[in-house]
C-alpha cells in the first residue's frame, strides 16, 4: 500500500481506545478511521441530513413490507471492517442476526448495505478506499449518494450502476425494491 | 443536463462562465508561481499543490501512453499533459493528461476547446468527491469517449464512460475502446521504483 499523508498509523482497536473528542461547543467530534489515518467527519448540512431521512424512510417502508428478508436499517453506526478502518456509513442495512444489546457499540464487519451521502468537502480518494473498504469486508452493495448532481451510484461486487433522472434505483440484496431516485431529493 | 443549473445556483454566489473564467488575469503567490485553477460548474476551483506521488503517478502513465502512441501512429493519436479544456460554458479544467485527435485544433490555442477524446485524472488527497463527480458529469457531456479517475490510494482506475462506470483494480488489465490495443496491468500504474 502506498504510504498515506499520516506519519502514525492506528490501529482499529487503538482508535476506538481513544478519548472522544469534544468541539468548542462541546458537542463530539465524530471519527473514521480510514487506512490507519483518523479523520474527522464533517458537521451535516441540513440538505445532507433531509436527504438521509428520505432515504432512510423508503428503506424502512420496504423492510415493513419484507420483514423476511431479516435486514434492519440503522443511521450512523460505527463499524470495524478491518485492522485500519472503523467506517460510520451515514445509513446502513445490516442482518438483525448479527445485532446483539450486550455487546460494544461498534459492529464487527461491514454491513450489508452501506450508505454514503457525500458532503461538500468530502475527500474523493477517502470515499473511494471507504467504498472498497466495504465491499472487500462483505458488504453485499455500497450506495455514494451526490445531492448537486442527484444521482446515486450503486456499486455491488465488480459492477458499478448510477441511477439519476427520473429512474428508479433498484438494488439486487432488495428484491422489489424500486423508487425514483428523485424522491431522495425532494427536499419538501 | 437537467439539474445543471440548480447545481450551479447551490455550488457559488457568483457563477462564472467559462469566457469569463478565461479573461482572468492570472493570479501568483507569495513565491511568484502561477496560482493553477478550474472552472467547475461556474465555480473557481484552486488546483491541489500535486504531490510527489501524484506526479510520479502521472508520469508513469504518460510514458505507458506515449510508447503506445508511438507504436499506434496510425491512429494519429496524441498525449497533452495539464492543456486546459474548455468541456462547457461553465466548464474549464485541466487534466492531468488528456488523449486528442491530433489535427483537432489549430496549434496556436491555449485552451482546447471541445471534447478531447479522453481524459485521466489522478485524485490529489485534497480533491473532493462533489467537484470529481462534476468534472466526470461534465466531461462526458461535453462528448468526451471515455474518463479515467486514478486513486493512488486505493490503488484503482475507475473508466467512465457514456453508460459505464467500470472499476480495475490489481491484477486487472486497462483496456479502453478509444484506444485500441492499449493493454496495461494496472499495477503498471502504481507500482513506483
Amino acid at each position: 500500500m502506498v504510504a498515506m499523508a499520516a506519519t502514525t498509523l492506528l490501529t482499529s482497536d487503538q482508535f476506538l481506545a481513544m478519548p472522544e473528542e469534544l468541539d468548542q461547543d462541546g458537542n463530539v467530534v465524530h471519527q473514521e478511521l480510514i487506512n490507519g489515518e483518523v479523520v474527522s467527519m464533517p458537521h451535516a448540512a441540513q440538505r445532507h441530513d433531509i436527504i438521509l431521512g428520505k432515504i432512510l424512510d423508503a428503506l424502512i417502508v420496504y423492510l415493513h413490507g419484507n420483514r423476511g428478508l431479516g435486514l434492519i436499517a440503522l443511521p450512523d453506526t460505527e463499524f470495524v471492517v478491518g485492522v485500519n478502518d472503523a467506517f460510520i456509513p451515514d445509513c446502513c442495512l445490516i442482518a438483525i442476526n448479527r445485532l446483539s444489546p450486550e455487546k460494544h457499540k461498534y459492529i464487527q464487519g461491514a454491513p450489508e448495505l452501506a450508505i454514503e451521502v457525500v458532503s461538500p468537502s468530502e475527500s474523493a480518494a477517502y470515499l473511494r478506499i471507504k467504498t472498497n473498504g466495504y465491499l472487500s469486508k462483505g458488504s453485499r452493495s455500497v450506495w455514494i449518494v451526490f445531492p448537486e448532481v442527484r444521482s446515486v451510484m450503486v456499486y455491488t461486487g465488480d459492477s458499478v450502476r448510477e441511477f439519476k433522472g427520473d429512474e428508479q434505483i433498484t438494488d439486487p440484496l432488495l428484491p422489489g425494491f424500486s423508487t425514483p431516485v428523485a424522491a431522495f431529493f425532494e427536499l419538501t | 443536463m437537467g439539474h445543471a443549473l440548480e447545481w450551479l445556483a447551490m455550488a457559488a454566489t457568483t457563477l462564472l462562465t467559462s469566457d469569463q473564467f478565461l479573461a482572468m488575469p492570472e493570479a501568483f503567490d507569495q513565491h511568484g508561481n502561477r496560482i493553477k485553477d478550474e472552472l467547475i460548474g461556474g465555480e473557481v476551483v484552486k488546483m491541489p499543490q500535486p504531490s510527489y506521488l501524484h506526479d510520479r503517478i502521472k508520469n508513469r502513465i504518460c510514458r505507458l501512453l506515449t510508447r503506445y502512441l508511438d507504436a499506434n501512429q496510425a491512429a494519429r493519436l496524441d498525449a497533452l499533459v495539464e492543456t486546459g479544456a474548455q468541456v462547457s460554458d461553465y466548464d474549464t479544467f485541466v487534466p492531468d493528461v488528456a488523449v486528442v485527435r491530433l489535427g483537432e485544433q489549430p496549434l496556436s490555442v491555449r485552451i482546447y476547446r471541445g471534447a478531447p477524446l479522453l481524459a485521466i485524472e489522478v485524485v490529489s488527497p485534497t480533491d473532493t468527491a462533489k467537484h470529481l463527480k462534476r468534472k466526470v458529469d461534465a466531461y462526458l457531456e461535453g462528448g468526451l469517449k471515455s474518463v479515467w479517475i486514478v486513486y493512488p490510494e486505493a490503488r484503482s482506475v475507475m473508466i467512465h464512460t457514456a453508460d459505464s462506470v467500470r472499476e480495475l483494480k490489481a491484477g486487472q488489465l486497462i483496456e479502453d475502446s478509444t484506444l485500441p490495443g492499449f493493454s496495461t496491468p494496472v499495477a503498471a500504474f502504481f507500482e513506483l521504483s
